[in-house]
């Protein structure tokens, strides 16, 4: 065996047994399997075995990883211990200094500073909300919408408007209803889509397992009056086996603003205008 | 700090989880928690490790192959099947897991993992192979041709608003949106506010009867978690309404609402 596929695959190796280590800290911090379970003692053996037998791993190797699996079964998370004062200021100096470059029409150092923030999150240097904090102002920099936009509460209803009769697509809006913080959007969706060979056929349920990758996507909202909404929760559907339609809601933030006269859903390239 | 620090150093050096290492190890630097030689050290695995992900495929090594099903043949020797009074899922386990960990560095290629995965397979069957899936519930209506959206009456009786009816071919759907008072105390009350039922009707005495769906994301009014300050749902009626109906009632405990058809 090359040098070359030996490195390649105590990589590997590597890789996997991280990946195996991470899982049983999260199953053992749910409390999911008991510490000293036969059965999960004798998977780790199967994989460590394999591991050596191909010489990916050695027997040094082994006996530590297996060291550090079985301890992983009974891992609880470590208490958080507030940051020196000194190195959570370097911290905050140095998102700060990375965040500062970024606009709309520079979004490179995006990327970068979402793995400085998780970093500090990580490990401890910043509470989650704090990071949540600075991930919505980072977003906002570059004119992003928000990681946890304000969501309508469905609360206080103010008007219900029935749609326009017309569909776009199979789509139809059926109702709006304005509430004091915000708009939801009802839709019947009947479109019959076709399968991989071209073939029209009905919803079904594969269609229901995957509902939550194919919702009708609504591409926004808007007034006359300019109003910038934001979609929060996606559509709650309707739909069910051997159903060949589907339909649900689609919300949005901030509330149908007074003197605003007409709302506009776009859906696939075109629109439809509800008026008041 | 240090026990978090050393996990996420090792638990994002495959960047298994999508983020900027580099950028993050550059952070802790920053921070002053992680030393340069530390810094160098890492990122050093990290570059190691990415350069051995685009190799996923292969290629494979036949005398390693051959050496991995070795073991395999071994392993597999004492599983029993699962339907068998000598089952040991630890001894299954050990196969099991030796195996995908052959496959997932790339000890053996698909091809030749194929026949282990098959046995594995068989050994889970249980006699007379599995059963088949249940049906899939038959729907008491379509909802495919939508004729009509009446929106209900602006009025809310004890708390309860119908905010539109959409009519079906096959159906009616009444939608509502229900202010909640402070949650009782007694649980019937309790039940009678949130699960109280509608009723529907028309001047033409059509028999509508609520449609209870097969399914529990559909209409089906179920309690809700907690106590909302509202709530917002839906109940399905068959059949659809007549054509030469003029007038729909909904009913709601001792409340009713008319609403005319267009």
């Amino acid at each position: 065996m090359s040098r070359e596929l030996t490195d390649v695959l105590h990589d590997r190796a590597l890789m996997a047994l991280r990946s195996h280590l991470r899982a049983e800290r999260y199953h053992a911090s749910m409390g999911h399997f008991e510490a000293g379970d036969p059965v999960t003692h004798a998977g780790y053996e199967g994989r460590l075995l394999a591991m050596e037998w191909v010489g990916a791993i050695s027997a040094e190797e082994v006996a530590s990883w297996r060291q550090r699996l079985h301890e992983a079964a009974s891992w609880r998370e470590p208490p958080r211990e507030p940051p020196a004062r000194a190195v959570r200021e370097r911290a905050i100096a140095h998102l700060e200094e990375r965040i500062a470059p970024l606009s709309p029409s520079m979004r490179d150092g995006f990327v970068a500073c979402i793995g400085a923030i998780v970093a500090y999150e990580q490990t401890g240097v910043l509470m989650a909300e704090e990071a949540l904090a600075w991930r919505e102002r980072l977003r906002a920099r570059i004119d992003m919408e928000p990681e946890r936009p304000p969501r309508c509460s469905r609360r206080d209803l103010v008007r219900v408007l029935p749609g326009p009769p017309e569909r776009i697509r199979g789509l139809r809006v059926t109702t709006v209803e304005l509430y004091a913080d915000g708009v939801v959007v009802r839709w019947h969706d009947a479109q019959r889509r076709p399968d991989a060979s071209g073939t029209p056929r009905i919803w079904s349920d594969t269609d229901r397992q995957t509902a939550g990758h194919g919702d009708p996507y609504l591409g926004g909202l808007s007034d006359d009056l300019g109003t910038r909404y934001i979609g929060g929760g996606g559509p709650d559907l309707g739909i069910n086996g051997g159903w060949k339609v589907r339909f649900g809601s689609s919300s949005f933030t901030p509330a149908f603003p007074n003197g605003a006269r007409r709302l506009t859903v776009a859906y696939e390239g075109s629109d439809f205008e509800i008026e008041l | 700090m240090s026990e978090r620090l050393e996990l996420f150093l090792e638990d994002h050096v495959d960047d298994h989880a999508g983020h900027d290492y580099a950028a993050a190890i550059e952070a802790l630097l920053a921070a002053g928690i992680l030393s340069m030689e530390r810094a160098e050290s890492w990122k050093a695995e990290h570059a190691r490790l990415s350069a051995s992900r685009h190799h996923f495929q292969g290629p494979y090594d036949e005398e390693l192959e051959a050496r991995a099903v070795e073991l395999l043949e071994a392993l597999f020797a004492p599983v029993r099947p699962l339907a068998s009074d000598e089952w040991d899922p630890a001894v299954f386990q050990r196969y099991q897991e030796a195996l995908s960990a052959l496959r997932v560095i790339g000890a053996l290629s698909l091809e030749r993992a194929r026949p282990w995965l098959e046995l594995q397979h068989a050994t889970l069957t249980p006699p007379g192979g599995r059963p088949e899936p249940e049906p899939e519930p038959e729907m008491p209506f379509a909802a495919g041709e939508l004729s009509a959206v009446l929106a209900g009456p602006a009025g809310r009786l004890d708390g309860m608003r119908v905010t539109s009816l959409e009519l079906y071919g096959d159906c009616v759907i009444v939608r509502f949106h229900q202010l909640l008072p402070p949650e009782p105390a007694d649980p019937v009350e309790r039940r009678e506010l949130v699960s109280s039922p509608f009723e529907l009707e028309d001047e033409a005495g059509t028999p509508y009867r609520p449609a209870l769906v097969p399914e529990p994301r559909g209409c089906r009014r179920r309690e809700p978690k907690g106590w909302p300050e509202a709530l917002v749902g839906w109940q399905a009626f068959v059949p659809g309404v007549p054509l030469d109906a003029r007038t729909l009632t909904v009913g709601w405990r001792e409340r009713r609402w008319l609403t005319s058809i267009g």
